[in-house]
């Protein structure tokens, strides 16, 4: 039985703590992306100094959604559960998130994927994984990103690409360790990539495991990681 | 083909402003023309009960008022949704557990927040067209014929290519609720050969609860708990296959836990205070009583008779005051509205507590007014297995299977009774025999059910209400066979026009349920429905 009278611990009320915050920053995402799409057709060039500041509340708000992830993940709240997903719907509903984003980055994106197509994974944790891919390519993309599914030997593959300088070697590295450790003196993708090893791990089907890969290089010349689910 | 938002009627639930003026506007946007808005649970109800919503967008987490779960729940049993009608919870994804891992009612779809407008209309676009698709097999199954319904799902899993495991998973449900369980049993292997998926697994673990494999359940139950924490559907069903094996202690434990984790569950609560009250840990019992109390406040599903259950559990630990109390509050909520069981159920529960209190001239005028005392439906209901164990002991074998057989006879949708009724029997070293005895008895009814679900079903009103006034009349302590007789009585006469007759034998068909079992969900929206009838009048 839990005492009620020693109250909640630190590591609840940072939790609790971080979620108020997240939430905050939503609706300030939210503001910001209307106010963003006011601007569109009345001060078009105010729209370009907008796009740091959409991005970078995305960002922060990322890293908090992740952060409260892996606190879940620890206390054994969080676990995969697959469902049937339409892969062209999940890769549009990613695309919408960032849309407006997208738009005041000066960003074509391609969406390619048979519209029947459809796969067995956690949606919920894919879209993080997703999302914090998203958070980096807004940042280095140049003109344009590329969000693509396909069928191989392996399972399925979603491919997230973008044009620009693609991943430095030491983040390539870094994601191409078996179940690698969180690298906080390196570089802000750490918690990323961290959440992504494990949400990948997690997805188990007649013993293979999922994967990421991140090369450079793809469709686009830029960076490419691609998300393989067996 | 994308929806037509301006014909369509939307309903968002809401509690913080910004929010609910934010998602107003995306509909807007979106071309919706007619969009009402409720900042708590109760305002949702009433709007929902003004006019069908094409679609319902609802807050998980209202703060003080009922959550999203609840709406839901009341809003499904009081028929306020439409067949087409989708219902997205809006929630945390700190939530999103909680509401994928609703027992009864999930929702169409969830969004997390934040979300913008194209994502919301993505969801909602999904949502509808799944819910048009499933239509068919909801349809069959809303009119009671799940055997029409399973049927329907082999259709679409011949034709369609889409959806193909969603399809799956509700056809195992369907299947288990029809009691069909080896063949549920074999879909949910079949699915778990392909892909590992937790509703398959928790499925697996249902079917073999039912066929009495409680070890294998057990697994089951606990490897889903060991991978999540929070898998509240594994818990419940844990604290089911620990009573099962006479654990009872063990199950008001789980039960504990579960309700540590997510004490909002009404049902769980009221299962936990039943297991504690079992295992005479009265304090347990008391507090999650008043758990049920509390949070049916404001519901459509609070009942005198959680009051009443309340005082027994405070009388039983020594609080009198406290139980006296708790009848108090009972009776001023629920001065109208109760049935006439639950009242005397209530007084007499009164009498007792002030006579234990020793105001003896109180009691007896309470008690007086209350009628004779009854003996408590469970209790009622596993005293005949008391004495099954004593006839088999005395060597009496078939008078105590004949005994046995009429406990399955009245009983045969309450898996936990009829797995007792197979312990008392393996007791008495005749396990196969009881087991093909219950099977049998089980099957029987289940097929007897069907054919007066067909027969309504197909117009034949007429034969559907002889056939089941003929089985309410051989089982009168069957609760569905009862509530299926009321429930073909409200048709015809909704059909037809109020007979006075008609009325009050669907009432004694109520009534039987009320007193055997005053919490079943199917009760409650029958006694809407005849409620209805009777003050329309004819």
């Amino acid at each position: 039985m839990n005492d009620q009278r020693q109250g909640p611990d630190f590591e609840t009320i940072l939790a609790s703590t971080i979620h108020d915050m997240k939430n905050s920053l939503g609706m300030l995402i939210n503001a910001i992306d209307g106010f963003t799409q006011r601007v569109e057709t009345t001060m078009p060039v105010m729209q370009q100094e907008l796009h740091p500041v959409q991005a970078e509340a995305r960002r922060l708000n990322n890293h908090l959604v992740l952060l409260l992830a892996l606190y879940r993940m620890g206390r054994g709240e969080i676990a995969v559960n697959p469902r049937q997903v339409m892969v062209a719907d999940f890769l549009r509903e990613a695309f919408f998130e960032f849309e407006s984003v997208f738009t005041t980055g000066g960003l074509t994106v391609d969406i390619d994927c048979d519209h029947e197509l459809e796969w067995v994974f956690d949606e919920t944790l894919l879209m993080g994984v997703v999302r914090n891919a998203l958070n980096n390519v807004v940042r280095y993309a140049r003109r344009r990103v590329r969000l693509s599914a396909t069928t191989e030997s392996k399972g399925l593959a979603i491919r997230v690409e973008d044009d620009g300088e693609g991943f430095p070697p030491s983040v390539i590295e870094m994601a191409g360790l078996e179940g690698h450790a969180m690298d906080f003196r390196n570089s802000s993708t750490g918690l990323g990539l961290y959440f992504a090893s494990r949400v990948m791990a997690g997805h188990e089907h007649r013993g293979s495991r999922g994967a990421m890969e991140l090369v450079n290089g793809g469709e686009l010349g830029g960076g490419v990681l691609t998300l393989h689910l067996p | 083909m994308p929806d037509d938002y301006t014909k369509k009627r939307f309903l968002v639930v809401e509690d913080f402003d910004d929010m609910l003026r934010a998602i107003r506007q995306m509909l807007e946007a979106m071309g919706a023309k007619d969009i009402r808005l409720a900042a708590n649970g109760e305002d949702a109800i009433k709007e929902m009960m003004r006019f069908p919503m094409d679609a319902v967008l609802c807050d998980y987490n209202l703060g003080e008022s009922k959550d999203g779960q609840q709406i839901l729940e009341e809003a499904r049993a009081r028929r306020l949704l439409k067949p087409s009608s989708v219902f997205i919870m809006i929630t945390a994804e700190t939530s999103i557990d909680m509401v994928l891992g609703a027992v009864d009612h999930k929702p169409d779809d969830y969004i997390i927040k934040p979300f913008n407008r194209n994502a919301l209309k993505l969801r909602l676009d999904r949502a509808m067209a799944r819910k048009a698709e499933f239509a068919p097999i909801e349809e069959a199954a809303a009119s009671g014929d799940l055997r029409d319904a399973i049927a329907r799902c082999d259709e679409r899993l011949a034709t369609a290519g889409r959806h193909g495991l969603d399809i799956m998973e509700r056809k195992g449900e369907l299947l288990v609720e029809s009691g069909a369980h080896a063949e549920a049993l074999a879909l949910y292997e079949e699915v778990l050969a392909g892909r590992e998926l937790r509703w398959a697994r928790l499925g697996r673990g249902v079917c073999l609860f039912h066929m009495g494999d409680l070890e294998q359940a057990q697994d089951i139950f606990t490897g889903l708990m060991d991978a999540n924490r929070l898998a509240m559907e594994a818990y419940d069903w844990l604290a089911r296959v620990k009573q099962a094996r006479g654990d009872a202690r063990e199950a008001q434990q789980v039960l504990a836990q579960a309700t540590a984790l997510s004490p909002k569950s009404v049902h769980r609560q009221k299962e936990l205070g039943e297991l504690a009250y079992a295992n005479a840990d009265y304090e347990l019992a008391g507090k999650a009583f008043r758990s049920v109390v509390r949070l049916n406040r404001n519901s459509y599903f609070r009942s005198l008779a959680d009051h009443t259950r309340l005082a027994e559990a405070l009388h039983s630990g020594g609080d009198d005051s406290g139980a006296l109390s708790a009848l108090r509050e009972g009776q001023r909520i629920h001065r109208a509205g109760a049935s006439t069981e639950e009242v005397r159920r209530a007084a007499r529960m009164e009498g007792g507590v002030l006579q234990a209190m020793g105001r003896e001239d109180e009691a007896r005028a309470v008690l007086a007014a209350a009628g004779p005392a009854e003996e408590e439906p469970a209790d009622a209901r596993r005293r005949p297995l008391e004495e099954a164990r004593r006839l088999f002991d005395e060597g009496k074998a078939d008078a105590a299977a004949r005994l046995l057989e009429d406990v399955v006879r009245n009983n045969h949708e309450d898996e936990a009774l009829l797995s007792e009724v197979k312990t008392v029997f393996a007791e008495a070293g005749l396990g196969e025999r009881g087991d093909a005895m219950v099977d049998a008895a089980q099957d029987q009814l289940i097929r007897l059910n069907n054919e007066g679900v067909d027969l309504a079903r197909a117009g034949r009103l007429g034969e559907a209400i002889a056939l089941f006034r003929d089985a309410a009349e051989g089982m009168p302590a069957n609760r569905v066979v009862n509530l299926n007789a009321a429930q073909v009585l409200v048709i015809e006469m909704r059909d037809k026009g109020v007979d006075q007759g008609l009325l009050a034998e669907a009432e004694r068909y109520l009534e039987r349920v009320a007193r055997l079992d005053p919490d079943n969900a199917k009760y409650r929206s029958v006694r809407a429905r005849l409620n209805e009838l009777a003050a329309a009048g004819p």
